[in-house]
């Protein structure tokens, strides 16, 4: 019973839409239109001479798609990787990308009054690239800008498509 | 020196010695008397002599004679044959003479034994004219010379021979008669010399014997005193010699009699006083026997109380051990309950793992159709305005998922409730399992603590038996010592008669310091034998019935031995 899930007259509000995902213990939002996919989660090939929270590649109806560990990337304790797990398939910049993620919950619609700034300690994540923090049924979301995230300079060494 | 205080053997010595010395002045004498009858009858023997030799001369001359006579009347050889042999006679006659001179020690018997001589001599010088006479065969002449000249010369001859002859027969007789009168004189000498000896020989016999047999009767009559048991005598010793060294010694002996009999006295008296106490020792040692005995009794008597209650002890082991079998039954009942159940849980539990499965299934299913629905949102999102109704569509079809992922969850919950109660009911079973393995622990450590106690009740039983046997044995012990008592009193009684005895054998001496009279302590022994014989009869009782109870009734129970059996690993 999520109030504010998708409804009609949604799109039209200027509100923007959502994709909610578990990582760790916080829940992230990010914009939907940079999601291609969501997947269950399956092995990756791992890619050798990569760090760590590169988890490998996969292969993704005929395209390589590299597959990156958030938690590791934000360095949260690692997780293990069951059926809840998720991979979500990002489409960043003409770069193809997946990331792993504990879970989705939900597509979410936010107007943009909705998203409130953020502290400056919020979580163990790179700031940079915290939109704001809106607050759905006692739950805190962090809406990240995915692609700043994962753009990063340390995402240099994502293989450019 | 006292004549009396010289030795026996000196006044013997001395005796022998003076008759000694009288024998050898007796037999002196005697030599010298016969040297001289020896003298004189040698002087006789020698005038005899005489006579014979002049006899032997005179024969002589007869034969020269009778040879020259018969020379005559014979011719020839015979004649030379006569005349030789007057010739050889002649010669031999001449030394007759000749020694007949020599040894006459009278002047007048010199002289005629030497006419002797001279004459014979001259009739043998006659008688070799008359062999050469013969040689020359001139009988005439012969027979003339032979009956006249020598005839006239033996004439001669045979008057000398006579003459010296008278003279030694009267020589003779009077040497006879000397001979004679010293053999008087020696006769008579010895005669007197015999009478004298004779006479001292007696006096000193007399005085000797005296002596000796009257020292000798004191001392017999010292001893026989001492023989008849009074050592009270007192005994003079008067002399130093043998017999007063005998009295000295006899005295001696009374005394050291005495002493020994007073001190066979003090002994026999302290045999009895000991006999007395043996005999009270014996009555105190019959007395604990006695003791001794009734203890045992009590001791066999509680011997038997515990045997019986061994017994009992053995024969609730038994019972118990009974129960722990059928206690160890029942678990194994439970225990086989138990095992039904948990194959039951297994089975729900594998069902439920089933359900679970396909629950994970109808999950996974919801799940994946969850994540179709948000791409379908995605998706929806992208395609903008044209999207909205697939948006709606993809939401209708979250909400299926969602609610199918719900329902799943429910199942689940039941589920997991239906695992958490099998788990908690397997919990239980464990648990009851458990139990039952505690139950059947307890039991087995039950029957082991009964087979202990079984085996403890065995050892009492043997240590009953032990027990049973040293008391046996003190009884045996306990019959012995009365026995010994019984042979300690009669031993006592002996020895007190024995004493008795040897008082009495004492009591004969009487001696100077009458210490113990002997007929006191006869009177106290047969008062305290009495008493110890009192005893020893009782000492016999306790040969009774201190007999070994037989308390090895306690079987050894096979119980603890069953129990362990049956106990399979559980």
């Amino acid at each position: 019973m999520r109030t504010t899930e998708l409804m009609e007259g949604d799109n039209a509000a200027g509100k923007e839409q959502f994709l909610s995902f578990q990582l760790g213990a916080e829940e992230y939002g990010i914009d939907i239109l940079r999601v291609q996919e969501i997947r269950a989660y399956e092995k990756a090939t791992r890619m050798p001479n990569t760090p760590a929270y590169i988890k490998g590649v996969i292969n993704l109806r005929g395209v390589i798609v590299p597959v990156i560990d958030l938690r590791m990337k934000f360095g949260l304790d690692s997780a293990e990787y069951n059926e809840m797990t998720v991979v979500v398939v990002l489409n960043l910049a003409h770069r193809t990308v997946g990331i792993v993620v504990d879970g989705v919950s939900d597509v979410l619609a936010l107007a943009a009054g909705d998203i409130r700034p953020a502290p400056e300690f919020t979580a163990r994540v790179d700031n940079a690239f915290v939109r704001g923090l809106a607050t759905i049924d006692q739950r805190m979301l962090i809406i990240a800008d995915i692609e700043r995230l994962m753009t990063g300079a340390e995402m240099a060494l994502v293989a450019v498509h | 020196m006292n004549f009396a205080n010289l030795k026996i053997s000196t006044r013997l010595w001395l005796s022998f010695g003076l008759m000694m010395v009288i024998m050898a002045a007796i037999v002196i004498t005697g030599v010298m008397q016969m040297r001289t009858m020896n003298a004189a009858t040698a002087n006789v023997d020698r005038s005899s002599r005489n006579i014979e030799s002049s006899l032997r001369i005179l024969d002589g001359v007869n034969s020269m004679r009778r040879f020259q006579l018969s020379s005559l009347a014979s011719t020839g050889v015979d004649r030379m044959k006569e005349l030789d042999r007057v010739t050889a006679m002649g010669k031999a006659l001449a030394k007759d003479a000749e020694e007949l001179e020599k040894i006459q020690r009278g002047a007048d018997t010199k002289k005629l034994a030497g006419d002797m001589f001279v004459m014979i001599q001259k009739y043998a010088r006659g008688n070799d004219e008359v062999v050469k006479l013969a040689r020359e065969d001139n009988s005439e002449s012969m027979k003339a010379l032979i009956q006249g000249e020598e005839r006239k010369v033996q004439r001669q001859v045979i008057d000398v021979v006579e003459a010296f002859l008278k003279i030694q027969e009267e020589r003779k007789a009077v040497r006879l008669k000397d001979a004679q009168s010293a053999e008087t004189f020696a006769a008579l000498v010895m005669y007197c010399l015999m009478a004298g000896a004779l006479l001292i020989a007696v006096a000193m016999a007399f005085l000797i014997t005296r002596s000796i047999s009257r020292s000798l009767a004191y001392a017999m009559n010292s001893v026989e005193q001492v023989a008849k048991g009074d050592l009270t005598a007192n005994i003079e010793v008067t002399s130093q010699d043998e017999i007063g060294q005998l009295l000295q010694s006899l005295k001696k002996m009374n005394a050291s009699l005495g002493t020994i009999v007073s001190e066979v006295r003090s002994s026999s008296d302290s045999v009895s006083t000991a006999s007395e106490q043996i005999s009270i020792g014996n009555a105190e040692l019959s007395a604990r026997t006695e003791q001794q005995a009734s203890s045992l009794e009590e001791t066999a008597a509680s011997m038997e109380e515990l045997a019986s209650t061994v017994r009992q002890n053995a024969q609730n082991a038994k019972q118990a051990t009974e129960f722990a079998v059928s206690a160890a039954e029942l678990a194994g009942k439970g225990g086989e309950v138990v095992g039904r159940v948990v194959k039951t849980m297994e089975e729900i539990q594998a069902s439920s793992k089933k359900i679970s499965e396909i629950i994970g299934v109808i999950d996974g299913i919801a799940f994946q159709t969850n994540i179709l629905a948000l791409n379908a949102s995605v998706e929806a999102a992208r395609a903008g305005e044209q999207g909205r109704g697939f948006a709606v569509v993809a939401s209708e079809v979250r909400n299926l998922a969602q609610r199918s992922a719900t329902a799943a969850k429910e199942i689940k919950g039941l589920i997991s409730d239906s695992v958490q109660n099998v788990d908690a009911g397997a919990e239980l079973v464990d648990e009851a399992g458990r139990t039952i393995t505690d139950v059947v622990t307890s039991v087995k450590r039950v029957s082991g603590a009964i087979a202990e106690i079984a085996a403890a009740t065995g050892e009492q039983s043997t240590g009953i038996n032990q027990v049973n046997e040293a008391v046996t044995e003190l009884d045996r012990v306990t019959q012995q010592n009365a026995q010994l008592v019984d042979e300690s009193a009669s031993a006592s009684e002996s020895a007190k008669q024995q004493a008795i005895r040897l008082a009495e054998a004492v009591a004969v001496f009487k001696v100077d310091h009458a210490e113990h009279a002997p007929a006191a302590t006869q009177a106290a022994l047969p008062a305290k034998a009495a008493p110890a014989a009192l005893h020893a009869p009782k000492a016999k009782q306790l040969k009774h019935t201190v007999r070994a109870r037989n308390v090895a009734g306690v079987r050894k129970e096979e119980s603890h031995a069953k129990t362990e059996g049956e106990w399979s690993a559980f």
